[in-house]
């Protein structure tokens, strides 16, 4: 067999193919204008509601959570969710594997998954996340009891928190190499998140540890949030390195698991 | 170029159970019993750099399987794989940058975009530099007219017109080795022709190895010099398409214009020496044994016989010769 040819690595691949799909689903969003004014006014109304909902709220807070903390839920949710959006597709993944793109995918020189993903990339995505930054940091603005520097840990952890639950979405997709589709199951990560929503402080510890883990929905919004309204210093830092612990333990979990599907993989009739 | 040996694959399929009572069918939907079903048994080829090879084969032969195994799509159970010195499925990301592959029913390009966009997409992700891709954008204009289409987003393309630019998109790299499955299917003559007519140069100028699979037996005989017949996970037949003719149909078809018959009982005699034969109008049509009748006598004493015009004699479309072959296994032996 021949020794390969230097190329660029497949991963690195990826980063730099990043703004060729960027550029590819901005000429897609451009394709179709009215659907891209429709997504503007969703998100926009969806931002009013939050900042009128919270505002008629009561100020007293409730197992530490008061409503400006509970607006930086908000925030970093709709951060992570936004994140998770820019490759949506991975909730497809099963469906791809069934219709056959993902054999276009792999011959050609790519990473099999990201480039399966990225045929969806959603550039878009990215205005929900920086309505979400703009209400965190309108939060942090008003309230002296919250602290700037715990601002871009906590957007660390939000995005390590992203990736943990694209991972556990990717796992579950990796399930249709062995059984077709998987849609029931999906239903029920995306039923978890609403988990994400409520301040963790009324769940119970195991619960907690659960959804800090295995199914790491808390990660991303909840975390995020405590940085910066009651973490402090090495209390930030033990947190962004556990996230981040947890975001690496998914990653290569979720890379051995698609690699098993692969060889697994039946294709599609031609 | 391409060296297979002992190719096999395995694989699984839920066993046909014919269930009677509704217990039984309730039981079906919560447990299967699998089969495993060897869809390729032990094939060995070779082909050599340049070739334009025909990969054919009836519906579930294994001809998409193989295929996926040569592409690295799928992994093979048993046997040896190695296309331009790579394993293609261990070494799938290095070995894709020498491959080119046309799924006649899967598009390769982005649907929502224009073409050219997908083909920048394409430069990128084969690392290819400027100069060589606005060279080979300008040499596969000139033969398939692409730049009315770069512009246009995939979805507004026409059928054709699609497929001219999917041709382009898998080969504008420079690939060593092309795959085409079924590029062709689906278009109307001119378009047909204007694909093959490209195929044929990108051959001929880049010296690229194709290997095409397509039920179209036109397209066969217009590009492939050699061809692999496949039936049932095995290997029937890997020669020239000539001597596939040669030896699975040894029928000639001769016809003729009537004008008078000058002894009708050597005229009833030759006739009757026909397989098949049919007249209408004076138009005769006369299908022949070439293994028992000597064909070159026959005709002396058929112009003996008669007064006719516009006799000429040919063989029989690749496309009967075909699924002839499908229909009754390929008899001659192996060479």
């Amino acid at each position: 067999m021949t020794d390969a040819p230097r190329r660029t690595h497949p991963w690195l691949k990826t980063l730099k193919l990043l703004p060729t799909y960027g550029w590819l689903s901005l000429l897609r969003t451009s394709e179709f204008k009215f659907n891209f004014y429709s997504y503007i006014f969703l998100y926009g109304s969806q931002i009013a509601f939050y900042v009128f909902f919270w505002q008629q709220v009561s100020p007293d807070p409730r197992g530490g959570w008061s409503a400006e903390a509970c607006m930086l839920l908000i925030g970093f949710g709709l951060i992570s969710t936004s994140l998770q959006e820019l490759i949506w597709s991975t909730g497809m993944v099963d469906q791809m594997i069934l219709n056959g793109d993902l054999m276009v995918v792999l011959v050609r020189p790519e990473n099999s998954f990201f480039g399966l993903v990225l045929r969806r990339f959603a550039l878009m995505a990215l205005f929900p996340a920086s309505m979400g930054l703009a209400l965190v940091i309108w939060v942090i603005s008003t309230q002296d009891s919250m602290s700037w520097s715990g601002l871009l840990p906590a957007l660390l952890t939000c995005t390590l928190g992203s990736v943990c639950l694209r991972c556990l979405l990717l796992t579950i997709n990796s399930l249709g190499f062995t059984f077709g589709r998987v849609t029931s199951l999906k239903s029920v990560v995306f039923s978890s998140k609403e988990f994400a929503r409520y301040p963790m402080d009324i769940l119970g510890s195991w619960a907690t540890t659960f959804l800090c883990s295995l199914f790491p929905v808390l990660l991303a919004s909840n975390w995020s949030a405590q940085m910066v309204f009651r973490m402090e210093g090495l209390e930030i830092l033990t947190t962004l390195a556990l996230a981040f612990a947890i975001a690496v333990a998914w990653f290569l979990f979720t890379a051995w698991f698609w690699t098993r599907g692969l060889r697994k993989y039946e294709a599609q009739s031609l | 170029m391409i060296k297979v040996r002992g190719l096999r694959k395995t694989f699984k399929v839920p066993e046909k159970v014919e269930a009677t009572t509704w217990p039984q069918k309730l039981g079906q939907l919560f447990h299967r019993r699998w089969i495993e079903v060897e869809v390729l048994k032990g094939l060995d080829f070779s082909i050599g750099k340049g070739e334009f090879v025909g990969y054919i084969g009836a519906n579930g032969a294994g001809k998409s399987t193989t295929i996926k195994v040569l592409t690295g799509i799928l992994k093979q159970d048993g046997g040896s794989v190695e296309c331009s010195g790579f394993d293609p499925y261990e070494q799938r990301y290095h070995y894709s940058y020498n491959i080119g592959v046309v799924f006649g029913q899967k598009s390769i390009l982005e649907y929502e975009v224009p073409v050219r966009a997908s083909f920048e997409l394409y430069r990128r992700i084969y690392e290819m530099d400027e100069k060589l891709f606005q060279d080979r954008l300008g040499f596969f204009n000139e033969i398939l007219e692409l730049d009315q289409l770069l512009h246009i987003p995939v979805r507004k393309l026409s059928f054709g017109q699609r497929m001219r630019c999917e041709v382009a998109a898998s080969l504008l790299h420079q690939p060593s080795i092309v795959f085409l499955d079924e590029p062709t299917i689906g278009l109307d003559a001119t378009a047909k022709k204007e694909i093959r007519h490209f195929l044929k140069t990108v051959n001929e100028e880049d010296q690229t190895t194709v290997i095409l699979t397509t039920h179209d037996m036109k397209d066969i005989e217009s590009l492939c010099k050699r061809v692999l017949m496949i039936d049932k996970g095995q290997m029937i037949y890997d020669g020239t398409l000539e001597r596939l003719r040669h030896d699975h149909l040894r029928e000639k078809i001769i016809s003729f214009t009537l004008k008078t018959v000058k002894d009708r009982q050597l005229f009833g005699e030759l006739k009757a020496q026909s397989k098949r034969s049919s007249s209408h109008d004076g138009e005769e049509h006369w299908v022949l044994d070439a293994e028992n009748i000597e064909i070159p006598s026959f005709i002396q004493k058929l112009l003996s016989c008669t007064e006719c015009d516009d006799l000429n004699m040919h063989e029989p479309e690749l496309e009967e010769v075909v699924s002839h072959i499908y229909g009754q296994g390929y008899t001659t032996e192996r060479r």
